[in-house]
């Protein structure tokens, strides 16, 4: 007769410091950041400030919920081709109740951004008006918070209690929160699984609703006479392919400095690959339909802002290179399985589709808000584009500190199992 | 599925549906040969007497027969998306709905496909549609949709029947094998000289990831097409920039009901409920309820974004469709396939064979009305109320609309009796291989 015995679990602790000189860049960033935009609610360079601003805050709050969003769909799919990638995508999770709070910033600069504020429109009001519209966003956003920070808190709990449990745990007064009445790492394991079942679809849903609305709201509004059924999945796909790509660097950077070369492996490089062309793709096709119902229909008030982008200068150029580097450019190097397997190769595709991205929010919104015929692009954007960056650089840094990136053990996800 | 089945009990199950039929079949065979036959009949009274006798005129000149060809398109639809898509994600599952829902597909294109010709009255002269020079000066104007909407389901129909043929050929070769006559020169002409050699093998695996990288975003854009026929119009309730993926995702959905419809009825007939099990239908079920919840919020969008517009024409399509002459459809497609299909949230509805009859019909009903709703209702109501009027549904129309279920129905059976409904080898690449199980049996 054969006697069982329970594998021994292993998990590897979180590195014990940073990286010194990228938490100090990190900072410089911020700070860099906060000096132009508290300069803008002084009263310097307003409207550019803010305008970046908001493309920033889109950009970057997008791709920190759908770190979130990629781990829970990861979840509700059974996966099992890349724990420590979804791992890595979960660390996005402290972003999103700061984004609450950046996007109370907007509200110094809301007379340069949504027209609407200054100059209302009657047959609107009752959805576009000032405090209506800052109460929904702030609750949009307050909500996926709550959603996110509990889906992370559940996710984490057996390694970080397994953690503790070995005395491997970082010493902080969350890991104690975050592990309260642990009751060994089999039953939590259990009870993690079965309270993720009935939450990854919910988070889901949720996200799809309220990023819809997120597109609606915060973007297509600033042209208010403009709509588009479908402007919200577009905002909400674009958002989803950023945290991909994003989630991607991360993971390739992390394999580097938190010693995680034997965890992340080319084969689940190359399915997340995979993914990332597939999402651009998906963008690229809801681009499209949307491009060429307009353009076909060639109404007067819909037409006008294809035009605006495709026929004004200084848009065009920005508007092609978006078609090219988010649509097309990733459909031809992913091509290459080889390709998807470089770690080196991939981060540097993953950027420039993250950059497209960027510009993809860029085009979007500075078109209708910017009336000049400059571009309204140099130092100052540069600096609060590095200000989002470094506080989403911190924000991750923060979660890997706390939380162990490496499963304690291949997981046997029960969501949705026979 | 593992623990009972073995490679030699696969193969004996999933060939012996090729057996000779029982009773049911031929009392089913039957049955559905009467509506094609009303079907059939129906479309002759049409050809003899002239289009008038269908309930089409104007302004609503597209009426059922084409509101039943974007629905067996849209049916058409699941099938290479759940094979293509499932393949290229690596879900198990897959191996035992797929090749059911591959016929799904080329048969639903096969019924679709019916109706263009039906649509056009002087059938005999359907060959004015193609592009050829002609001293009428009717060459086709590249630039409708109409146009892109042939190309894009000839194309959809040639890689989804080379798609599903693909899939079959290491299938057809065992039946080869056994076969004699006719059926052995049929099945080997389908085999295409199959001998299962690491060669063959080699280049069959990566033929397939390839056509189903092709089929994927194939499947995607066919149904994208076909709503662009509505979308590039500027008709109220039908010029939304959201048509391309609501329809597809609307073509998914009443797909997978359909697949239900017909799993679950062949699993009983031929018993395969080791292949097919509760599992396989509960995945359906929860992939249902995801296209449920998408279709149902492509609903929502639609009138908030027709209110938050202020174009009054885009409200008014709206209050008509929900209070207009044909409210009842309205609210029932709200009914059937968005909230009827919330019941899968619970578990026991996933695993009920009942429910998920009763969804899967639910469904069905559901987006055949939504399809009805779009297209009859904007052009019965549009712009100025000189435009507007309705339809008469006839006898003869309801004719053909029957007859065509009856001949998709029809198709399947004659194809349940010709060719293997469960892919074995890919049952079998989930099975233990047979040297494995013999050590194990001796250390046991």
């Amino acid at each position: 007769m054969k006697t069982h015995h329970p594998p021994v679990l292993t998990v590897i602790p979180p590195p014990a410091a940073y990286p010194p000189k990228l938490l100090l860049t990190f900072w410089i960033f911020v700070a860099a950041g906060i000096a132009v935009v508290a300069a803008a609610t002084a009263g310097f360079a307003t409207q550019r400030t803010w305008i970046s601003y908001l493309i920033n805050f889109c950009f970057w709050s997008g791709l920190a919920q759908a770190g979130i969003v990629f781990s829970a769909a990861y979840r509700l799919t059974n996966g099992r081709w890349g724990e420590t990638i979804r791992r890595v995508a979960e660390g996005f999770v402290l972003f999103i109740p700061l984004s609450v709070l950046l996007f109370l910033v907007t509200y110094f600069g809301r007379t340069s951004l949504w027209p609407w504020i200054t100059e209302p429109i009657e047959a609107k009001a009752a959805w576009l008006n000032e405090p209506f519209f800052f109460a929904r966003v702030i609750f949009y956003y307050l909500f996926l918070s709550a959603l996110s920070l509990w889906y992370v808190s559940i996710s984490i709990r057996p390694e970080l209690g397994l953690l503790k449990e070995q005395g491997l745990a970082p010493e902080s007064s969350w890991v104690d929160r975050l592990t309260a009445n642990w009751r060994g790492y089999e039953a939590e394991l259990e009870t993690r699984n079965s309270k993720l079942a009935a939450f990854v679809p919910g988070i889901l849903v949720a996200y799809g609703v309220v990023y819809t609305f997120v597109g609606f709201d915060v973007v297509m509004s600033l042209d208010p006479h403009w709509y588009s059924s479908l402007y919200g999945w577009l905002y909400l796909v674009h958002a989803f392919d950023a945290g991909v790509a994003g989630t991607i660097i991360v993971a390739i950077l992390s394999r580097k400095y938190f010693a995680l070369k034997d965890n992340v492996s080319t084969k689940q490089f190359y399915d997340v690959s995979r993914l990332l062309m597939g999402l651009c793709m998906l963008a690229g096709g809801f681009y499209w339909g949307q491009f060429i119902t307009i353009w076909y229909g060639n109404l007067g008030e819909e037409i006008e802002r294809i035009l605006l982008r495709f026929d004004h200068a200084p848009w065009p150029a920005f508007q092609w290179a978006v078609i090219a580097f988010l649509y097309f450019f990733p459909i031809v190097v992913f091509l290459s399985r080889n390709i998807k397997e470089k770690p080196r190769a991939l981060i540097a595709i993953a950027s420039v589709i993250l950059a497209a991205n960027w510009f993809y929010q860029f085009v979007e919104i500075a078109p209708a808000v910017w009336k000049e015929a400059s571009v309204p692009l140099g130092i100052p954007e540069i600096a609060i584009t590095l200000g989002f960056l470094g506080a989403t650089g911190l924000c991750w840094l923060a979660y890997a500190k706390l939380v162990p990136l490496v499963p304690a053990m291949p997981e046997k996800s029960k969501i949705n199992g026979p | 599925m593992s623990f009972q089945l073995s490679y030699k009990k696969t193969d004996l199950d999933l060939t012996q549906t090729l057996n000779k039929p029982k009773k049911w079949y031929y009392v089913a065979v039957f049955l559905l040969g009467l509506g094609v036959a009303w079907g059939a009949g129906s479309w002759l009274h049409q050809i003899l007497t002239g289009i008038g006798v269908a309930g089409k005129n104007n302004p609503v000149g597209w009426y059922l027969y084409i509101t039943t060809f974007v629905f067996w398109v849209g049916i058409a639809h699941s099938g290479t998306l759940i094979s293509a898509i499932l393949f290229l994600f690596r879900v198990k599952w897959r191996a035992s709905v797929y090749r059911s829902a591959e016929a799904v597909t080329v048969f639903g294109l096969a019924t679709a496909g019916l109706f263009p010709l039906l649509h056009m009255g002087r059938v005999w002269v359907f060959y004015w549609t193609l592009p050829y020079p002609q001293m009428g000066g009717l060459f086709p104007n590249f630039r409708s949709p109409l146009v892109w909407d042939v190309f894009a389901i000839t194309t959809y129909l040639t890689v989804s029947s080379i798609f599903f043929l693909t899939g079959m050929v290491p299938d057809v070769a065992i039946i080869r094998d056994k076969a004699r006559g006719w059926r052995k020169k049929l099945y080997g002409f389908l085999a295409q000289g199959w001998q299962g050699t690491d060669n063959q093998w080699r280049h069959y695996t990566a033929a397939y990831v390839f056509l189903a990288a092709l089929a994927t975003p194939l499947v995607i854009s066919v149904h994208s097409i076909v709503s662009w026929d509505f979308a590039m119009s500027i008709v109220p309730g039908w010029h939304s920039t959201i048509f391309a993926p609501y329809f597809v995702s609307g073509a998914i959905h009443s797909g997978l009901a359909m697949v239900m419809l017909i799993l679950i009825p062949m699993r009983s007939a031929f018993r395969l409920h080791p292949y097919i099990t509760d599992h396989h239908l509960e995945s359906l079920a929860k992939f249902l309820l995801f296209t449920a919840t998408m279709v149902g919020f492509a609903y929502f969008v639609e009138v908030f974004i027709a209110w938050y517009s202020h174009n009054p024409w885009e409200q008014a399509i709206f209050i008509y469709r929900a209070f207009g002459d044909y409210w009842p459809a309205f609210w029932s497609l709200f009914v059937c396939n968005l909230l009827v299909p919330q019941l899968f949230w619970w578990k026991r509805f996933r695993r009920s064979i009942p429910f998920l009859v009763f969804v899967s019909v639910a469904v069905t009903i559901g987006m055949f009305f939504e399809r009805f709703v779009i297209i009859t209702t904007s052009l019965a109501h549009e712009y100025i109320p000189f435009m507007w009027g309705l339809p008469d549904l006839t006898f003869t129309e309801l004719g053909i609309v029957v007859g065509s279920f009856s001949w998709f129905f029809f198709l399947f059976l004659i194809f349940a009796k010709t060719l293997p409904v469960v892919s074995m080898w890919e049952v079998k690449e989930q099975l233990d291989p047979p040297v494995v199980r013999k050590s194990k049996d001796r250390t046991s």
